[in-house]
């Protein structure tokens, strides 16, 4: 059997390897994209004091600190079964809104507009952020440092840090807002709603505009049929930060719409002998593999799962671009993976939209921002739609709030079957006769980047790049040529 | 972010993730140096876990950045002390880092995008052993070594 191997061999924290596997025709067989092992979280939280959880929850990983500190806040709410003050509630809205708002612009400027606008077939070297202002100009450059250096400001105004959030608190939040901040922050969310709007203009002018583009998200190289999930309103809109979870089956039907508190009587994990994540299924339809379909219980999550699973949007520009893209795309649900870049400029308008609503109401500024847990604790869940999709924290505690255990389902877990689909499909329809195209890299690796996934517990990197190293093996093992980069 | 005081010429970043056992190595080794440099008023020490255009945001306005991160090289020899300079990581310009960029690409983005980048940005790479268990100490040969590393550090400051 012919064997290649995709392996960012030097990062060093937490990665990824792909091996796809050919048969002697020199055909695609099997892909595996294998998750290294981390130890002892587990362990680690047991025996503390559960209010620690959401400072420490957030340290698992530098990319999505947000979302854990929310997922265990609200996790923490569940498990003293104390309901926060309105004003508590939309101030963690609005702080996770911006959060998400500014998640998303890297995403957009630094990995999925470059793979565009510069092209698959650029080299790797000039395929980045730089590469994009060489082509559109520094002005972009420039805005996207200012948004970001703006929101990284107001997270930090809001909770403490903008990384490591020191805020939440079981039944609301350490620390309110003034009005005048209030309406500092409402100003510059109304420049983040102008510049969600320039980026998607960005995409329908540079990306969508060209129609070698739009073939490839289209395509038949980038499309599962999957269920799809994510948290709604009670309007059935989607929501980051609260609500019910829906699940609609391939064709857009709903399947299912619980309490975050049932997920386990939804969702179930199988564990597989080659990688150490496990993979989360929907229970009621079954493991049936690494496969799409009506009947495979794999479902997406992240932004294109959230869309695909709701009613639409809560905000109405949000709703424009939301209702422009299913057109384009051929209606709901859309099972085109490459979409989910669209999907997340529709909710990089959506979480500028949002937070700019409840930063200009005034109840966000209120005095009440905690109400004092009285009851005694035992378990909790708490769920947040964090970038990557769909986050669940689960504790158990006993009487004095001392975690006993922790059950996380994080984000990237739940495409995680979705994802080995996504790069066997990519493969199986690049790779011939055993032979990489010269785009096989990055196109493999674009199946992969839609869903932008979080692997490791810590995101810095020295040398500060992952190498992908690809190994062709002939059926005795022998490599026939490796291509690195 | 970059809200420095002028007279403040060097940032000292310790880099990691502080409950990951020896990925952590970055921020002890910073937090012994800033014990040691307490006196000093023209050098900031600060703790990030973050590459790429949040490591740009905060060394701004610094003429010198010191960035001490673990690492783990081909022929690992745990607690030995790398020197890198960021030009070194040149060819290391790839958009392959997951969440973002690398902070080469980074550092020229914020350079073309007028902000004032440090004359001088050097890497310190520490050996590490094991960056996969969940812990708040480092493995006892890289705890062993703590005091050592901040001295090597401290002589080519």
């Amino acid at each position: 059997m012919n064997k290649i191997t995709i392996d960012p061999v030097t990062r060093l924290e937490g990665h990824g390897k792909i091996d796809i596997f050919l048969n002697d025709g020199g055909e695609v067989e099997n892909a595996y994209f294998q998750v290294p092992e981390f130890r002892g979280f587990e362990r680690f939280c047991e025996g503390r004091p559960a209010g620690e959880l959401n400072r420490i929850t957030p340290r698992i990983c530098g990319v999505c600190p947000w979302a854990h500190h929310m997922a265990s806040t609200k996790c923490l709410d569940d498990l003293y079964k104390v309901e926060p003050p309105p004003t508590a509630k939309k101030l963690r809205e609005m702080a996770y809104s911006i959060y998400s708002f500014y998640d998303k612009i890297i995403n957009f400027y630094f990995l999925a507009a470059p793979d565009f606008v510069v092209g698959s077939d650029a080299p790797a070297a000039e395929r980045n952020i730089v590469g994009l202002i060489n082509r559109v100009g520094v002005e972009i450059g420039k805005k996207v440092i200012a948004t970001y250096k703006d929101s990284q400001k107001l997270l930090e105004l809001l909770g403490g840090r903008t990384i490591h959030p020191v805020w939440g608190l079981p039944g609301g939040v350490s620390k309110g807002i003034t009005d005048e901040q209030r309406k500092e922050i409402a100003e510059k969310c109304r420049e983040y709603v102008d510049f969600a709007q320039y980026s998607i203009g960005i995409f329908h002018d540079l990306v969508l505009a060209e129609k070698k583009h739009v073939d490839v998200i289209v395509g038949d190289v980038y499309n599962m049929k999957s269920y799809y999930m994510g948290l709604v309103d009670e309007d059935n809109k989607v929501n980051f930060y609260d609500g019910h979870i829906r699940v609609v089956d391939p064709d857009g039907k709903e399947f299912a719409r619980f309490h975050p508190r049932d997920y386990m009587d939804h969702i179930e994990e199988i564990v597989l002998p080659w990688t150490y994540l496990k993979f989360p299924y929907l229970k009621k339809v079954g493991w049936k593999g690494i496969v799409d379909g009506k009947e495979s219980g794999l479902y997406r999550v992240a932004p294109l799962g959230r869309l695909n699973a709701s009613d639409g949007m809560a905000t109405p520009l949000a709703q424009k671009e939301h209702d422009r893209m299913y057109d384009t795309l051929g209606g709901k649900p859309a099972h085109h993976t490459l979409a989910f870049h669209w999907a997340r400029l529709v909710e990089l308008l959506y979480s500028a939209e949002r937070a700019l609503e409840l930063a200009e109401d005034a109840e966000t500024s209120g005095a009440c921002i905690r109400n004092v847990p009285e009851n005694t604790p035992s378990e909790g869940v708490g769920v947040v739609e964090a970038p990557r999709g769909t986050l669940f924290h689960h504790f158990w505690t006993d009487e004095n709030g001392i975690v006993r255990k922790v059950n996380l389902i994080v984000a990237t877990g739940n495409n995680y079957g979705a994802m080995c689909y996504s790069i066997k499909r990519a493969a199986s329809k690049l790779i011939k006769d055993g032979k990489p195209g010269p785009e096989l890299l990055n196109m493999v690796e674009m199946a992969f980047r839609a869903y932008d996934p979080c692997l490791a517990c810590a995101t810095h990197t020295l040398p500060g790049h992952t190498p992908l190293i690809v190994t062709i093996r002939d059926s005795k093992g022998e490599a026939l040529e490796v291509v690195e980069r | 972010m970059s809200d420095k005081q002028d007279d403040i010429k060097t940032l000292i970043i310790g880099m990691g993730n502080i409950i990951m056992s020896d990925d952590g190595v970055g921020i002890r080794i910073a937090r012994v140096l800033s014990d040691r440099l307490s006196g000093k008023q023209d050098v900031d020490v600060r703790e990030t876990p973050l590459t790429g255009m949040n490591l740009v945001t905060m060394i701004e306005g610094y003429e010198t950045a010191i960035i001490i991160d673990a690492i783990k090289t081909v022929e690992p020899a745990p607690g030995v002390l790398h020197k890198f300079d960021l030009d070194e990581l040149a060819l290391t310009m790839h958009i392959t880092s997951p969440h973002g960029t690398n902070l080469y690409t980074a550092v020229e983005l914020g350079r073309r995008c007028g902000l004032k980048m440090p004359r001088k940005i050097t890497i310190f790479g520490i050996e590490i052993e094991d960056a996969t268990v969940f812990s708040e100490e480092c493995t006892p040969v890289i705890e062993s070594r703590l005091s050592a590393i901040a001295d090597e550090i401290m002589k080519q400051l």
